[in-house]
């Protein structure tokens, strides 16, 4: 019955928001993703120097801060080449494609309580659709080097990316039954103190314990259904695998293949897909969080008297509601980052084979047990 | 406003379609192909049924188009004439032999003047009702579990079927591999 | 409508009992499947229900289309016992798919709503495109496999298209639906409705491989492995003439005047088609797919003359047809496999050659069986035949009835060849080994074949 009361309310404020936070979100995430590679980059070469007990980049300003810039001076100083037995038209296209592909994915993505490009009701689902998108983007550029490395490297890309999509939209679906909805918006509502329906302890309502007031943790996703802890590992592997990141990073597996689909790029354009690779991490990275992690949501709970969550953040509509949403959301997602950079300099990459067993044997069917589990759960939530 | 995105968007279909016709190369007409299933989307979209919409990005683009372009490239392609010197240096070109224009041309404009008539004097019962946007996920959600169950079940079956027809088909069901 | 679920989970099970090491269960599991569901198929006899929200109806027709269909299904069946002794054969898989494919055999069989037709085409379809290429090895079985998928493919394309414009017309799905539409609209049918109707038409004949939709049928029975071709001449086609039956004889019947003629030229070219290339054919095999679309033509003549007595001429012919036609495949089965020649299984007409005298039990199935398919009276064909041209001769469309008459007699031609062979040629010496269970059904399918000759009235009153 509340459903179905406050359903309406909430639509109704995101259309009084809607023209203003499309001009206003549009700018912002290019801004991120595009500002993200900066922070990217840095943070990912003085986490590998961490992790290989380096040092990193020193030299270019204090602590090799400004070395990303002078990278990307270079970058745009490089000639822009073209093959000469390349298709140029498909080779020239191809790298915006792919950014374009990623670049929408953020359209849908909530980013505060207010902020977001389009609160369609199928968010998740467009999503999903974007990331398949993408592989169009790598096959065109494939294709059009004409070179057997980047062929090899698309076609390797492409198996991977439509693979994991099983698995991943299996977790996607977990989460979907547990939210009862699509909307991102929605989904991001439901996880924290500002939620319409109320909250019981790890989602199971014949424990009778209300956790709508405490919010914070309790009302993540991985913790109103704990198996989605589970499911959100799952989704992590996968988005590593759709991100093209290693250990799945075999479609531009250096020692084997040079750099797979990107090896004829130089230039702007090798730096347009290497700002569509960071792009897609932060997009799934945001993606996870949103999905599992609570969103925007505050991690702090209400403890009695201690009203950490109703500190830490404010309610919609206010500035203060805006700005540690924003915060929360991108400490989550840099957080998720981190752990994939982590990954990628621990862990050596995969064989082909081995890629395929985890995807087919291992992660699908947990995957689908996952959603039966989900089901059920969903039952006990009511 | 609306109008003039229904135009833009139907220009975009009809424009892919037909490059997807004209150009000889029929890698560009697999990526021609993907600008008119986006626009068949967006109108999918404006039409009010944005599942669908969704859906046929997700389908199309997502899965058919690969497949289309997989096929494209496992094509048997003519080897070139040399091998070294500035002729072997040439894009993978794979170009259809085929040029007749005059049946093609004969057929589409019949099937366009039939399709025609037809659409201009036929009634269409829902044309009155302007409904305003709203989401189609829920309609469609509820429809699928109640009413429509059993074709939606009775799909996994067809999809099982498929799928065990595909992996046989695809098994290397040799002596080597039986033991 | 217990058979439908019964059949899916059965055909589950089956692919979880390939995993046993031994082939032997497999077979008779599927025979007592396939009973199971028949015998379920008549707990609703003498009633009529709806079933699943107006998803599907059972009636006596329906029932009776499902028991023939499940039989012949059950008798293609018994007659794979080959499966056992080929090594690369992988009978789960096939078993499965034939369960798979009876699903949507009688979803075609009893739909309501025209989505559980799509869906129930495409099932049945898409099991049979996997089993037309089920002999990988042989590049003839996949050509057939592949002619098939993309005509089959093509053709439900066409036959959806055609649902969608009759939705648009008449904004439902369900047949009963569009039948209240047409008559409310008597006057003011809407053009989509026509169109809607053709395409919806040309779909279902090339299903049921009516001429000018024919060309892919000789091929792919040629190239599909014998048992699969009798499993797809009687069961996609009963199945196919039912639901167009149900379509036809439901949401149509107000139009008639507009589709009989249509329906009435197809039925002469399919006739004459079938009929005249059959006389050509060297291969025992080809000839009888031009038989098969010779008897598509007998059964449209029953849905060009639609009246009261075409449904019970449809059960009869069906019958008549699948007994029959399933006889022959497993003679021919058995012999093509023994008398070999250089280019492997020998299916032309030599290798009939004497066969009455070695081996004088198979020659008589294969002659009643041929009987019947060309209407010679005492056998179930001839009643058939007698029906479907009783319903032209009610409906008074005599110009027809001629036609059929004339093409029938060139039938007697063709089929004659195969007894001439085996009564009156030399042939190999050694006789053809049957398996006694092979042996079983083919005696039944010859005995129901003599039975039904001998007394027509046994299906009288059941519709």
């Amino acid at each position: 019955m509340i459903i179905v009361e406050t359903r309406p309310a909430l639509s109704l404020r995101i259309y009084i928001h809607l023209p203003f936070t499309i001009l206003l979100a549009l700018p912002i995430f290019l801004a991120l993703s595009s500002g993200f590679v900066v922070v990217g980059v840095y943070l990912e070469r003085k986490i590998s120097a961490f992790i290989q007990d380096r040092l990193g980049p020193m030299e270019v300003g204090k602590w090799g801060l400004l070395q990303l810039f002078a990278d990307l001076l270079k970058l745009l100083q490089k000639e822009d080449i073209v093959p000469a037995a390349a298709d140029r038209k498909l080779f020239l296209l191809a790298p915006s494609v792919i950014f374009a592909s990623v670049f929408a994915g953020f359209a849908v993505m909530p980013l505060t309580p207010d902020l977001q490009g389009s609160a369609t009701a199928v968010g998740v689902f467009y999503l999903m659709a974007i990331v398949s998108f993408d592989v169009v983007g790598i096959l065109m550029a494939g294709w059009g080097s004409n070179n057997k490395y980047s062929l090899l490297g698309a076609m390797r890309s492409v198996a991977q990316i439509v693979s994991y999509e099983i698995p991943l939209g299996l977790t996607i679906l977990c989460v979907v039954m547990i939210c009862q909805s699509l909307n991102l918006q929605e989904i991001s509502f439901q996880q924290g103190i500002y939620t319409y329906e109320p909250n019981y302890l790890f989602g199971i309502r014949a424990l009778g314990i209300d956790v709508t007031d405490w919010g914070g943790i309790f009302s993540w996703n991985i913790l109103r259904n704990p198996f989605l802890l589970i499911a959100y590992v799952i989704f992590f592997i996968a988005t590593l695998a759709e991100a093209n990141r290693a250990p799945f990073d075999l479609p531009e597996g250096e020692s084997e293949i040079v750099a797979g689909f990107n090896t004829e790029y130089s230039g702007m354009r090798f730096a347009l897909l290497f700002l569509s690779e960071y792009a897609m991490m932060l997009l799934v990275a945001f993606l996870g969080a949103i999905l599992f992690l609570g969103s925007w949501n505050t991690p702090l709970p209400n403890i009695g008297p201690v009203r950490l969550a109703d500190w830490t953040s404010g309610s919609p509509g206010t500035v203060w509601g805006n700005l540690t949403g924003a915060f929360w959301l991108l400490t989550k997602a840099l957080a998720a980052i981190m752990v994939q950079m982590w990954v990628r300099w621990t862990l050596p990459r995969l064989r082909v084979d081995q890629l395929m067993f985890l995807c087919w044997k291992v992660l699908t069917p947990i995957g689908i047990v996952l959603l039966l589990i989900s089901g059920v759960w969903r039952l006990l939530m009511i | 406003m609306l109008n003039l995105i229904f135009y833009a968007f139907a220009a975009l279909t009809l424009g892919g379609s037909l490059a997807v016709l004209i150009t000889r190369n029929v890698m560009y007409s697999a990526f021609f192909l993907l600008l008119s299933l986006i626009g068949v989307a967006a109108l999918f979209v404006l039409a009010s049924a944005d599942l669908l919409a969704v859906a046929q990005v997700m389908i199309y683009v997502g899965g058919v188009l690969v497949l289309v372009i997989f096929g494209v490239m496992l094509t048997h392609k003519p080897k070139p004439e040399t091998t070294t010197g500035p002729q072997a240096a040439r894009p993978n070109y794979i170009l259809t032999q085929h040029r007749a224009w005059l049946w093609p041309l004969l057929v589409a404009a019949g099937l366009f003047t039939a399709f025609y008539s037809l659409i201009s004097r036929i009634h269409f019962s829902l044309f009155e009702h302007r409904a305003p946007f709203q989401t189609s996920v829920d309609t469609i959600g509820k429809q699928l579990m109640t009413e429509y169950i059993i074709p939606f079940e009775i799909a996994g079956i067809l999809l099982l079927a498929a799928l065990v027809g595909a992996t046989y088909l695809s098994s290397q069901g040799d002596r080597t591999n039986n033991q | 409508m217990l058979p439908i679920i019964l059949l899916s989970v059965f055909g589950i099970v089956l692919l979880f009992m390939g995993f046993l090491k031994s082939k032997v269960l497999l077979l008779p599991a599927t025979l007592v499947f396939i009973l199971a569901a028949l015998a379920t198929t008549f707990m609703d006899w003498g009633k009529t229900y709806l079933y699943f929200q107006n998803m599907l109806l059972t009636n006596n027709l329906a029932i009776l289309f499902t028991t023939i269909v499940l039989l012949s299904a059950f008798m293609v069946v018994a007659l794979s016992n080959s499966f056992i002794e080929d090594e690369q054969a992988q009978p789960a898989e096939y078993y499965a798919l034939l369960l798979f494919s009876l699903v949507g055999a009688i979803m075609m069989i009893s739909f309501e709503n025209l989505i559980m037709l799509f869906v129930g085409v495409e099932i049945l379809s898409v099991a049979m495109y996997v089993l037309a290429g089920s002999d990988k090895h042989s590049p003839r079985s996949n050509e057939a496999a592949l002619k098939y998928f993309l005509m089959g493919a093509f053709a439900t394309g066409i036959m959806l298209f055609g649902i969608a414009l009759l939705y648009g017309a008449t904004g439902t799905f369900v047949v009963s639906g569009i039948k209240s539409y047409v008559y409310t609209n008597a006057y003011g049918v809407s053009l989509l409705l026509y169109m809607g109707i053709i395409l919806l038409l040309i779909g279902m004949l090339f299903k049921v491989s009516a001429a000018p939709f024919h060309f892919w049928t000789p091929d792919v029975y040629d190239g599909t492995p014998g048992l699969f071709t009798a499993f797809m001449s009687t069961v996609v086609k009963t199945a196919g003439f039912a639901a167009l039956f149900r379509v036809l004889s439901v949401s149509f019947v107000g139009v008639y005047s507009f589709w009989w003629g249509t329906l009435a030229a197809l039925t002469c070219l399919t006739l004459l088609i079938g009929n005249v290339t059959a006389v050509y054919q060297t291969s025992f095999k080809r000839m009888m797919a031009y038989s098969s679309i010779s008897h598509a033509g007998y059964l449209l003549i029953g849905l060009t003359a639609l009246g009261t007595q075409t449904k019970q001429a449809l059960v009869f012919y069906s019958l008549a047809y699948s007994l029959a036609t399933i006889s022959a495949f497993g003679v021919l089965l058995v012999v093509s496999r023994q008398r070999q020649d250089t280019n492997g299984v020998n299916e032309n007409f030599d290798a009939f050659n004497g066969l009455a005298r070695q081996n004088p039990l198979l020659g008589f199935v294969m002659a009643v069986s041929m009987l019947s398919l060309a209407g010679i009276p005492l056998t179930a064909g001839f009643w058939g035949k007698f029906m479907i041209f009783t319903t032209a001769a009610d409906k008074g469309i005599y110009w027809i009835l001629v036609f059929a008459v004339l093409m029938s007699t060139v039938g007697i031609y063709y089929y004659f060849r195969v007894i001439i062979a085996m009564y009156f040629r030399e042939g190999a010496a050694e006789p053809v080994k049957v398996a006694p269970f092979y042996r079983y059904v083919l005696i039944a399918a010859t005995i129901l074949t003599l039975v039904l000759g001998l007394a027509p009235g046994l299906l009288e009153g059941l519709v």
